[in-house]
């Protein structure tokens, strides 16, 4: 092929490309008029997609709860931000240059919502996380929310309960993630804090299904309690029943992830002891919700944690009620999210601090023959 | 128009990313799979220097790119005694030690937290906030970056990677240290690849180690196998298809979690039916 | 308490999932002579074909088992059909037989996650309870007993088909030449196929195996070929038999290795061992030994 040829193909390539993006940027330009478009940010691939779907279907029936009963109606476009900060961040552009929406729902992952804070911070666009737990997105910016509350308190929850339940020597194994790492570090802080000692902390990559020799130098260092930071249900359910099969029967400490339906079922996560929000399950608000999405979408996903459903079916409805009442401008919008005060809803109550955290209640509970009792500090 | 610029931007960052491999496996023929190793050390270097010194961009970026020409030193040294499949699979196994100490290092890197707020470039005072007048910043970058490529190329040091691609036995017979060239392309390329890495880092504002692990690598040589081995244009031209195309996907309607899976299966399918039936890409002139 | 005999169990476990990998990698390099990276989606071919019969079918263990080996065995055939018996053809070099055969892994996974969803899932459901077993101090499942027993029962069955019968040395007569092999009235396409068909069954059953003793996703494949590949180099690349040494050795290397440092360096330990091996040995634990 000679050098005509190839620049004609390049060009030609081009413009195919071009024409591509054009049509599609064209076909999703018509606005229905009094229609508030909202964007979604969730992992729908990947390693994380089973929350990513389970987030999904709660944006759904609380859209569509909203549509039945109000006189505003919303639309909720939907785009993947795979886990990763960049893949969200091109999420995020695409939701507010070309859908023109000035209100997010997520992201779901840390790393999706840190992503996409900077370009919804310059856009002045409202980002909501429903289930983003890391404590950096607290000064992420002015116009960045979460209804979750930071690792920061549950990390400093459970090592109060293990210092208060006597154990002074604790084995910690923690996944390599962003979530689990800030868990990890604020436990260990605050557990050295009131005196306790760390014997032996072990990480392990995410890609891993192999815990067995960081089990085996946890056992060996013989301490008074373990604390397990898985980051998905998958690799909590193979730890927990490594744990088990290596005949480990020391008191096991975890978080949120053992509240799965798929550990509960196979039992490994027996006898857990877990911080989470105060989220009763048989609440009036959380059984409509579950009730409402077992009815659309059937069972939800045994590995994403019921919670977050509850989290973020309660975020669509605080979302959709505060522009239903003030208005589509996000700066008034972000004036009313900051005011936001002891608001019930599926995942207990809610109020918004100064930095947009959300300031939640945490409770300790115990997975008992399959089910989730509180127990005392 | 935002969002197009946006696609502009990230198609000049992997632009970069591609002229600077197809040196090593267009020209070279050595098949790295370790490149967003480098591209993440730059970023990591530009992002520790922008949030936790004075620093500016521009003096971040030139120890960026010197950083990462070190490290590829340092790797290079071990890679260029090898050949083929087998620099292959060595280079990938640096691509996993590099992507490990970004994450397991957490005392420098911060590990899987990935870092936050870095800053945007800023020269005399400008800051390049705004996207068009960072695109203007990336595709200058870009222009600098290709300059220097066409200068190896054209320059008798570019023949000689040629020539090594071609039959590196022969240039040994010569008297020609072909271990030498080697690692001096391999230090070059690590350093270009650097130059994205500290565009990315600025232009996202945040960065963490699960963008440089090896399905980036892998992403970065199919995009110069699609554009053809052996043209800086068509590196080029690869970038702008697989940076678009998963982007035009997006608009196409397919149901989102299908979408994604659906990318990874036609770039799957176009590497195979590339080797079967056009090994050297669109507009390339060497076969692997 | 002694660390040591745990240890040793647990580097047993990962070499013999390792091994069942390498063996089938090797088999099929030493016919053909390029890095197949596509045997490692045959992993997650068995896996999930296993978990689609024993978990929607309701199919028991061994029907399971017995059709996710023999999937694996129909798409690696096909891979050689479709893909890299032309590429031979037209005397492709290495380097595009490997990318081809990354391609081909690349969308497989990908319509592997399409159909199955890219949820973790477990095949508890073939395995029913599983017990424990005492060496010492040191345990291990009875699923991860029969994973060890395989390795080594797949490990005497190669070598005795590969030594025994004239299948065998045609295999062996390809590996060294195939070009020779052909002159002597070898009709080398069918050997090469065959040893496809054998390999790829081998990593089926890997696939299982791993679904058993943990579980499945879609991406199984590349972590399962990655490690495979590693014990295939350091083990001698091409040789069975190096395959399976090289799986045990690189198994030890990892769980002693996070013996002293942290365990989230596991796989940076694996392919530090790699380099030095290409650096210092690159012919592998055997050398030049072949099968």
């Amino acid at each position: 092929m000679n050098s005509k040829k190839r620049t004609f193909a390049a060009v030609l390539a081009l413009i195919v490309l071009a024409g591509a993006v054009w049509w599609g940027t064209a076909r999703t330009a018509p606005q229905s008029s009094g229609v508030i478009k909202i964007g979604f940010i969730g992992p729908l691939t990947g390693d994380a997609a089973p929350i990513g779907e389970s987030t999904r279907n709660a944006v759904v029936s609380a859209i569509d709860e909203v549509n039945a009963s109000s006189t505003q109606k919303y639309e909720v476009i939907y785009e993947d931000g795979r886990c990763d900060g960049p893949t969200s961040a091109s999420a995020a552009q695409k939701l507010i240059n070309i859908d023109k929406v000035k209100f997010i729902i997520g992201g779901i992952c840390s790393g999706e919502t840190l992503g996409a804070a900077p370009v919804a911070e310059a856009a002045h666009i409202i980002l909501l996380s429903p289930v983003s737990s890391s404590p950096d997105i607290t000064k992420a910016g002015d116009y960045i929310f979460r209804t979750f509350a930071s690792d920061a308190t549950s990390g400093q929850k459970v090592a109060e309960a293990i210092w208060s339940r006597g154990y002074r020597s604790i084995a910690v194994i923690s996944e390599q993630t962003d979530y689990a790492q800030a868990l990890k570090d604020i436990f260990e802080a605050r557990f050295k804090e009131l005196g306790g000692t760390i014997v032996t902390s072990e990480g392990y990559e995410t890609t891993s299904k192999d815990f067995r020799s960081q089990l085996t130098k946890a056992k060996a260092a013989n301490p008074d309690a373990l604390y397990l930071v898985p980051n998905t249900s998958a690799s909590g359910q193979i730890l927990l029943s490594q744990v088990k099969d290596m005949g480990i029967t020391t008191p096991l400490f975890s978080n949120e992830l053992v509240t799965t339906p798929s550990l509960l079922t196979s039992g490994v996560s027996n006898g857990v002891i877990f911080a989470e929000v105060n989220f009763d399950k048989n609440s009036p608000a959380a059984a409509a919700f579950l009730d409402a999405y077992t009815k659309r979408f059937g069972t939800m996903d045994p590995s994403s944690p019921p919670i977050y459903g509850a989290s973020t079916y309660d975020s669509v409805h605080l979302l959709t009620d505060l522009i239903t009442t003030y208005g589509s401008n996000p700066d008034t919008v972000k004036g009313a999210l900051y005011a936001v005060k002891d608001r019930p809803g599926a995942a207990g109550q809610l109020t918004i601090d100064r930095n947009g955290d959300a300031v939640r209640e945490y409770v300790l509970k115990q997975v008992v023959n399959g089910q989730i009792v509180p127990v005392t500090q | 128009m935002e969002y197009i610029i946006h696609l502009a931007i990230l198609v000049s960052i992997y632009a970069i990313l591609a002229i600077s491999l197809q040196l090593l496996v267009g020209y070279t023929g050595l098949l790295s799979v370790t490149h967003a190793a480098f591209y993440g050390i730059g970023a990591y270097v530009v992002a520790l220097l922008l949030t936790n010194t004075g620093i500016g961009f521009f003096g971040a970026l030139a120890l960026g790119i010197l950083g990462s020409a070190l490290a590829a030193l340092l790797i290079g040294l071990v890679l260029s005694k090898f050949r083929d499949d087998y620099y292959a699979l060595g280079s990938l196994g640096f691509n996993v030690i590099v992507f490990s100490v970004l994450l397991n290092w957490q005392g420098l890197t911060r590990g899987p937290l990935g870092i936050p707020g870095i800053s945007r470039p800023e020269l005399f005072g400008f800051v390049f906030s705004d996207n068009a007048f960072f695109l203007l910043l990336a595709l200058l970058l870009l222009a600098i970056v290709y300059a220097f490529g066409r200068l190896i190329t054209q320059s008798s040091f570019g023949r000689t990677l040629e020539a090594i691609r071609e039959d590196e036995e022969a240039l040994s017979v010569f008297g020609y240290r072909t271990s030498g060239f080697k690692l001096l392309i391999f230090v070059l390329s690590a350093g270009m690849a650097a130059v994205a890495g500290a565009l990315f880092a600025s232009y996202i504002t945040f960065i963490d180690p699960s963008s440089f692990n090896i399905p980036e690598s892998i992403f970065m040589l199919s995009i110069i196998i699609l554009g053809g081995l052996g043209t800086l244009r068509g590196a080029v031209l690869g970038a702008l298809v697989l940076v678009l195309l998963p982007e035009a996907l997006r608009f196409v309607g397919f149901s989102t979690d299908i979408a994604a899976q659906m990318r990874q299966l036609i770039y799957g399918l176009l590497l195979v039916l590339l080797m079967l039936y056009r090994p050297q890409g669109l507009v390339g002139k060497f076969k692997l | 308490m002694d660390i040591v005999p745990q240890l040793i169990v647990n580097s047993l476990i990962a070499g013999s999932l390792y091994a069942l990998v390498a063996m089938g990698f090797n088999l099929v390099f030493g016919a053909t002579r390029f890095f197949n990276l596509a045997h490692g989606v045959l992993a997650a071919v068995g896996g999930y074909t296993a978990f689609y019969l024993g978990s929607t079918l309701g199919a028991p263990v061994w029907v399971a088992v017995i059709g996710a080996v023999a999937a694996a065995a129909l798409v690696g055939y096909g891979f050689e059909r479709l893909i890299f018996r032309p590429l031979r053809a037209r005397r492709a070099s290495n380097l595009v037989l490997l990318v081809a055969s990354l391609g081909a892994f690349t969308a497989v996974e990908a319509l592997i996650a399409m159909l199955f969803t890219s949820q973790f899932r477990t095949l508890a459901m073939l395995t029913g309870a599983t017990h424990i077993i005492h060496f010492g101090s040191g345990v291990m499942t009875s699923v991860q007993a029969i994973i060890l027993g395989s390795s080594v029962v797949v490990l005497i069955a190669l070598r005795l088909v590969l030594t025994k019968t004239s299948f065998g040395r045609a295999v062996r007569a390809v590996s060294d030449d195939e070009e020779v092999a052909k002159i002597v009235g070898i009709d080398t396409n069918s050997i090469i196929g065959a040893v496809f068909i054998i390999g790829s069954a081998v990593a089926g059953l890997a696939g299982v195996f791993a679904g058993m003793d943990t579980g499945i996703e879609p991406r199984m494949g590349f972590l399962i070929l990655l490690k495979g590949v590693i014990a295939a180099i350091i083990g001698g690349i091409g040789s069975v038999y190096g395959g399976f040494l090289g799986a045990f050795l690189l198994g030890f290397a990892e769980n002693f290795g996070i013996w002293q440092i942290s365990g989230e360096w596991k796989d940076a330990i694996a392919f530090t061992v790699l380099i030095l091996f290409l650096l210092f040995r690159p012919q592998g634990i055997l050398g030049k030994k072949r099968i």
